[in-house]
């Protein structure tokens, strides 16, 4: 071994052990990252002490810090994420025409007196598992009218994503919901066919800014399905 | 930690990647005591070391999509992760600022493109502690306070009681003496 793939080893070893200065290790940081020897080197030493810490005496922490976490990725409040793959469970989630239809008519007050035959309004109310609605939302045409129904929704550190399940496909995105008071969507066409009375749609809890895979990756919180009104 | 239990690891964090709750109760109840004694080992601290493996485990459910099971073993994502969190903490304690998990996978650390060398690699941890039993005492326990506790080198100093050109020099030739170690040891057939 050269004196410099030496001292470069010391580095990357002491890289990994995280005894670098700040300085030192952006410079460090810098330089690997354009070379993938270099960052190889570096996983060695990954691997060659992760057996150092798998041999530390494990100890249970408190059950607090599960119920906190649970409480901070507010599984507290959301049914089981097994619902992506349970499309079935989904069935037994509907709600009364009359009853939404009135909550929407009290909240919108854009019931049409009369509706045009052929332009059908859609709804829905997003429930949680404790059929507390989370949102509620109208559709016609290709314009979504959202409204947050819950004050308890906020949450500064995730984003609210709204999803439509095709049958047999994947969640397709109709974008981000407020998480206090109103907004209005648009639906891309190639998604509007979907929207119709008896699709599902769903809310996922995401990072800031939604799903940066375009897939949910968040907890499902509320779940509903369309009418026609 | 065998092959099979990292594949068990990679595979609930895949389920954690889909939403899965019941993978993520699953590592948590697998992993959150190895995790815990380790932060603690480091923060020396426990409302702080559960505060971090809160952190960790919070970071776990929003970030499992970016571990790959074909570029890093499980435990050594999951470890890293942990370690990193609790040492950014400490330093951030001493009003220095440690580079966080994320500036890692930036920088590729998590990139694997040789499976061939990520098999080699898990022999370098196999290896480990024979090679750390070859070292001199002095050797051994600088490299343990500083990777296991988190200690730099003036701390290492201080605890072994030692000159600061001292324990850099047993780091130095610690660390030298592992590396010959390991990559001897994973040449020869054991």
């Amino acid at each position: 071994m050269s004196r410099r793939d030496y001292f470069w080893d010391i580095i990357s070893a002491k890289f990994v052990m995280g005894m670098l200065s700040n300085k030192t290790r952006q410079r460090f940081l810098r330089i690997i990252i354009n070379d993938p020897q270099k960052q190889t080197e570096t996983r060695k030493w990954q691997m060659t002490f992760t057996p150092l810490a798998g041999a530390v005496k494990p100890l249970s922490p408190h059950p607090r810090v599960w119920r906190r976490i649970e409480k901070q990725l507010g599984f507290d409040r959301a049914p089981s994420p097994s619902f992506w793959q349970n499309l079935s469970l989904w069935k037994g989630l509907t709600a009364s025409t009359a009853s939404v239809a009135l909550i929407f008519a009290i909240l919108f007050n854009t019931l049409p007196p009369q509706k045009a035959i052929e332009t059908q309004t859609l709804m829905l109310v997003l429930n949680d598992d404790q059929s507390r609605g989370g949102w509620l939302i109208s559709s016609s045409q290709a314009k979504m009218v959202t409204v947050s129904l819950n004050q308890e929704t906020k949450t500064p550190h995730n984003s609210y994503e709204l999803w439509v399940l095709p049958p047999g496909q994947a969640p397709l995105s109709l974008g981000l919901l407020n998480q206090q008071g109103r907004k209005e969507l648009r639906v891309p066409d190639q998604l509007s066919q979907w929207i119709r009375p008896g699709a599902t749609l769903a809310v996922s809890l995401e990072p800031v800014g939604g799903s940066p895979t375009g897939a949910p990756t968040g907890p499902v919180l509320y779940t509903g399905k369309v009418i026609s009104i | 930690m065998a092959l099979n239990d990292n594949k068990n690891l990679a595979a609930l964090i895949k389920g954690i990647s889909q939403g899965q709750r019941n993978s993520f109760n699953d590592l948590y109840s697998i992993m959150s005591p190895k995790l815990f004694a380790l932060i603690l080992r480091i923060t020396k601290e426990e409302s702080k070391a559960e505060d971090i493996l809160q952190e960790v485990f919070i970071k776990l459910w929003q970030n499992a999509k970016t571990y790959d099971p074909a570029k890093a073993q499980a435990t050594t994502w999951l470890y890293t992760i942990a370690r990193n969190r609790a040492l950014d903490h400490l330093r951030t304690d001493r009003g220095n600022r440690h580079q966080s998990f994320e500036e890692e996978l930036v920088a590729g650390l998590y990139d694997e493109p040789n499976p061939q060398q990520l098999a080699e690699h898990a022999l370098l941890g196999q290896y480990l502690s024979r090679c750390l039993n070859l070292l001199n005492e002095n050797q051994k326990k600088s490299i343990q306070f500083a990777y296991l506790e988190g200690l730099t080198h003036f701390e290492v100093s201080s605890k072994l009681a030692k000159p600061l050109g001292t324990i850099k020099s047993w780091l130095r030739r610690g660390l030298q003496n592992l590396s010959t170690c390991v990559e001897r040891a994973c040449k020869v057939p054991s």
